[in-house]
């Protein structure tokens, strides 16, 4: 046996766990559930093969799907677009060398991804309550009437996006760092040419940040789609169907009402846009250039 | 030696990955085989019934529930020598979450669980998801005929079996609180007994100044209110049609039922009434506003006087039957029964059912009785009762006596159901939507699930 084989076998039995553990519980319930959605089941009797009826009716027929993918979008779009700005003001102030301890600051930020999802939702169930929450009695001080947040089928949303950036500090950790990458010597030319500060955040920090603001774009547009535990703590869909997100929906379909072969169709729907957008994520980005 | 410590990393390998993927099933011959010797041995000591042995048993409650629960156990455990391997499942066995049909389809199920969701549990027996469960029911010695009426048609599915035994009920009561009736002019001994009587006293009742809400009467949609189907089924609407398997949604009661709620809406601003009683608590912490002073009528539970006795005793209430509308359902509730259910592939049934039969033994049924002012299946009701000349109590047993009790959209898609006439209501009262209109694209998109499964 030549020094490549046994290299090239070597190497395949080291991964070995990894191979398996990936065709049998990756690659065979992603194959699965495309099975199942195009089947009829409800998880306890044979799957009944209905061709792509699922999707039609999906696409066509269920308007709560709409509604489920408006929220969806509405948290990428608007929420993720307000994260991605505060974030970056965020990692370029806690990015000043000159403060005395700045690293205090950077763990302040920090701290709030470590909080597990579960007790970060029942926490902003309180900070947000509408009668007695921080948030309402704080506006009350400078005498504005808090919305009803959780309550209101227009303020829950935000409600959310209040969460999310709150809990953004890996976001944050991963500017801070891309930060630091850029080279000194380019703010020093700007200076020199007489740039003021907002032209060098424009001009330098921002297309330098490029890479940063695409990969925590992506992830963060994945962790919406995903997100699931807030909403089935705080609201379980409601007021009016406000904070029906996608993934809540289709555990609902799933587990609540039997049908895992409509589940299994709205998941490959969710994997379609989701490529897309990261596609068109990265288009974009390259244009940008 | 390079050989060796390959193959060394192969072997170590392949075994982490065969114990990763069988740890499931060598786990489940061991219960297998645990099950077997231990039933074998405890039928030689002549335990309760024709089996005995372990099982597995699924609950939903924590806090003083749990306690109780765990109290019977140990009884039973000592009584019979049947081992039981309990595990807390919440919020309602496991039904919700996909717990239990996860258990099942992976064809590990538990062998009983109790459930506090019937309807979820009535639609799990439609799909098939439940064993029948009359042979073991009929080996204990249970009778049909020893049951209330209403509970019946609970228990069974259209193929004639029995899947769902009931352990206990609630129902839902009108709590009012004296004080504030007398301040408002009303008579604390005429509680309201129609909708217009409910409306005029929520009228009374209520203190908003300005803009400012300082107390709401009443809210149809807090508590109890807030289920999808105990408006409706006091309005005199049925859900569902089991003889024709139509679902029957757009009908002039429901129509009432939505109507008179957005007549509230729009009165005080859902979104206003929401921040109001929205505090972090359920009913058992002294945030409820029933408790704060914030509402002065609520409908809930029987279990909520012993909430009221824990969190609010200085509250003085009284209590009194739902009131209903012309045409609708005098003196009536839904039930909110807590069932045993056997899972599809349980491997010792008899000892679930045993189990389940267990908790109907007088001193169990009293302690339960007493503990939880709940309401007995049982036709023959046992001395051990002390709850005599107990108002709320008088009033629990007058209403789950009442022929216009029951259990409303007994049917597989209940669950999705009671989801749909929840948004149909935040439609209604949100939006100001029309009723007629919701309640026929309801109708129509329920009507396909029914037809589809």
């Amino acid at each position: 046996m030549n020094t490549e084989r046994r290299n090239l076998r070597n190497g395949l039995l080291f991964i070995s766990p990894w191979i398996i553990g990936f065709l049998f519980f990756t690659i065979y319930p992603l194959f699965s559930s495309l099975y199942y959605s195009l089947t009829k089941y409800n998880l306890i009797t044979e799957p009944e093969f209905v061709g792509l009826q699922n999707y039609r009716e999906l696409l066509f027929v269920d308007d709560v799907f709409f509604t489920v993918l408006g929220n969806t979008m509405y948290m990428i779009f608007v929420g993720l677009t307000l994260t991605t700005i505060v974030t970056i003001f965020i990692a370029i102030l806690l990015n000043t060398k000159d403060i005395k301890g700045m690293s205090f600051f950077r763990v302040v930020f920090f701290i709030p991804t470590l909080v597990p999802f579960v007790v970060l939702a029942i926490l902003w169930i309180w900070i947000l309550q509408p009668d007695s929450g921080v948030v309402n009695s704080v506006l009350g001080l400078i005498g504005i009437e808090g919305p009803g947040w959780f309550a209101s089928p227009k303020w829950a949303k935000p409600g959310f996006i209040l969460m999310m950036i709150w809990m953004s500090g890996n976001m944050i950790l991963i500017y801070l760092a891309a930060l630091g990458d850029i080279p000194k010597t380019l703010y020093e030319a700007a200076s020199i040419d007489g740039a003021n500060v907002l032209q060098k955040v424009f001009h330098i920090t921002l297309p330098m940040l490029r890479p940063a603001i695409l990969f925590n774009g992506i992830t963060g547009m994945i962790a919406i789609f995903q997100s699931f535990a807030e909403a089935f703590i705080i609201t379980n869909g409601g007021p009016d169907n406000a904070t029906l997100f996608y993934s809540l929906y289709l555990y609902k379909n799933a587990f609540q009402y039997f049908n895992m072969g409509y589940a299994s169709a709205m998941a490959w729907i969710l994997l379609i846009i989701a490529l897309t957008m990261t596609l068109i994520f990265f288009r974009l980005s390259k244009r940008w250039e | 030696m390079k050989k060796i410590f390959v193959f060394l990393i192969f072997l170590l390998a392949m075994s982490i990955t065969m114990i990763g993927c069988s740890s499931g099933t060598t786990s489940d011959e061991n219960e297998n085989t645990g099950d077997s010797s231990d039933s074998s041995s405890s039928d030689n000591q002549g335990g309760d019934g024709a089996s005995a042995g372990s099982f597995t048993y699924w609950y939903p409650w924590g806090g003083d529930s749990e306690t109780w629960d765990e109290w019977r156990m140990e009884k039973y455990e000592e009584e019979t020598g049947v081992s039981i391997d309990a595990v807390y499942a919440p919020p309602d066995g496991g039904l919700s979450n996909g717990k239990l049909l996860s258990a099942i389809s992976g064809g590990n199920p538990p062998d009983l669980v109790i459930s506090n969701d019937y309807a979820l549990a009535y639609g799990l027996a439609a799909q098939g998801a439940l064993e029948p469960i009359d042979e073991y029911l009929a080996n204990a010695g249970f009778s049909e005929d020893d049951v209330l009426e209403g509970f019946v048609p609970l228990m069974k599915q259209e193929d004639g079996n029995t899947y769902l035994f009931p352990q206990d009920s609630n129902v839902n009561l009108l709590y009012y609180n004296v004080e504030m009736f007398e301040e408002a002019g009303l008579d604390p001994d005429q509680p309201p007994q129609t909708i217009e009587e409910l409306d005029a006293a929520a009228e009374a009742l209520t203190k908003v100044e300005g803009d400012e809400i300082e107390r709401l009467g009443f809210i149809p949609w807090l508590d109890a209110g807030d289920g999808s189907y105990l408006w409706g089924w006091v309005f005199g609407a049925n859900f569902f049609d089991p003889e024709n398997n139509q679902v029957t949604l757009n009908q002039q009661a429901l129509i009432d039922t939505y109507e008179w709620m957005d007549g509230y809406a729009q009165k005080y601003n859902p979104e206003k009434i929401k921040s109001f009683t929205s505090g972090f608590g359920g009913a058992f912490s002294p945030d409820h506003p029933f408790f704060t002073g914030k509402v002065a009528m609520t409908v809930n539970g029987n279990w909520f006087a012993n909430a009221l006795k824990l969190y609010s005793p200085d509250t003085e209430y009284r209590v009194a039957a739902i009131p209903s509308p012309e045409g609708g359902r005098e003196n009536a509730t839904t039930f909110g029964t807590n069932v045993f259910l056997v899972p599809k592939g349980a491997e010792n049934p008899q000892a679930a059912i045993d189990f389940a039969l267990y908790g109907s033994k007088q001193d169990i049924l009293a302690d339960n009785i007493n503990t939880w002012r709940s309401i007995s299946i049982w036709k023959e009701t046992t001395d051990a009762i002390e709850w005599e000349n107990d108002h709320v109590y008088d009033m629990v047993l007058d209403v789950a006596a009442s022929s216009n009790s029951g259990h409303p959209a007994l049917t597989s898609i209940a669950g999705q159901m009671a989801d749909e006439l929840m948004s149909l209501r935040d439609s209604v009262i949100y939006n100001d939507n029309n009723v007629a209109d919701l309640l026929q694209a309801a109708e129509e998109k329920m009507q396909k699930e029914v037809d589809e499964n």
